[in-house]
């Protein structure tokens, strides 16, 4: 068992893991910068085989070889059984009923604004109707003014 | 994974169809929902756990795409992806969950025995258990590499990123899980 600094300078720059890791601070006796005091006890990691995990991991080496280092069987066995649940979640797919859900919840006229008035369709309705019945009649009586002049 | 030039494609069809939105064709929106639903419901579905929750983030998500359509810039997939994301990432941060998992899931079970049933169940709670205990952007970052399948480039395209800092992330949600699992299943 050792202590050991878990966070990476690529670590500190981080600032979607939110939270700022410990960094030197001044010592009191004479002021110089000094590493900070870990405050977490790790393992001592097995750095080659923990290395050639990720690779694996990452499609960067073969099986055989994290199979062949310490611990390598069971982590290789773990990470076989979590890609599997992580397989049977990629596989899945939006139920068919959120699609309309969606559609439902959308608002009519957000963008009904930006369409030319030629493109817009109508709702008819007793007003719509009167003023369509106005106007075909006032232009009715234009054209045949006009034809019987 | 798609070519680049397939993504050029799918680019170009999609401001085709947000040019029709735009002009008043509230229906083509739901090509764009049919097109990406698939992969930011599984994101959200592994960021969350839940999928009723997952369903509200996406509805959500796709009400706000429509109501701000006209400020995409560049490819819609990847900014209807980043509002999906950051929904996700504010619902963990700030709801206090009293239980959610998988087991909501009223999905049919493809298992060949009740025994495999059994440990997959038990293993998708503990790993959803111990996804929970992860940070936001860990979660995140294991979620797309892992359940999504993406590339570290892909990520870090729709993340606004560096591919180091997202290997970082990546490798240590690795290592939180495997502490988490490795008594129980290793």
């Amino acid at each position: 068992m050792t202590y050991d600094d878990l966070h990476t300078p690529d670590e500190q720059s981080d600032p979607e893991l939110g939270y700022q890791p410990p960094r030197s601070r001044p010592n009191d006796n004479n002021g110089a910068l000094t590493h900070h005091t870990p405050d977490r006890e790790v393992p001592i990691p097995n750095s080659g085989g923990t290395a050639l995990l990720h690779q694996w991991l990452d499609g960067d080496v073969s099986i055989s070889m994290v199979r062949a280092t310490p611990g390598g069987n069971d982590a290789v066995d773990l990470w076989t059984k979590i890609h599997d649940e992580a397989e049977t979640l990629r596989s899945r797919t939006t139920p068919l009923y959120v699609h309309k859900r969606i559609m439902d919840s959308l608002p009519d006229d957000t963008y009904r604004g930006h369409r030319p008035w030629y493109k817009r369709s109508i709702s008819m309705n007793p007003a719509v109707m009167f003023v369509a019945a106005a106007v075909l009649l006032t232009l009715g009586a234009i054209i045949a003014h006009a034809v019987l002049k | 994974m798609t070519s680049a030039t397939g993504q050029v494609d799918q680019a170009d069809l999609d401001q085709e169809v947000i040019k029709r939105v735009l002009n008043g064709s509230r229906d083509s929106f739901e090509l764009l929902i049919v097109r990406y639903s698939d992969p930011l419901y599984r994101h959200a579905l592994g960021m969350t756990g839940s999928p009723d929750v997952a369903e509200d983030i996406l509805q959500q998500s796709f009400i706000k795409a429509y109501a701000h359509l006209g400020e995409v810039r560049g490819r819609f997939d990847a900014w209807v992806f980043r509002i999906v994301a950051n929904a996700c990432k504010d619902w963990l941060k700030n709801i206090r969950r009293s239980h959610v998992s998988y087991e909501e899931d009223d999905q049919p079970s493809s298992y060949s025995t009740p025994e495999e049933e059994l440990d997959r169940n038990e293993l998708r709670t503990d790993l959803e258990v111990a996804l929970a205990a992860l940070a936001p952007a860990l979660r995140e970052a294991f979620v797309m590499k892992h359940v999504e399948g993406r590339s570290y480039e892909e990520m870090a395209e729709l993340l606004r990123t560096t591919v180091g800092a997202l290997k970082m992330r990546v490798h240590r949600a690795r290592e939180a899980l495997q502490h988490l699992l490795e008594g129980k299943y290793a």
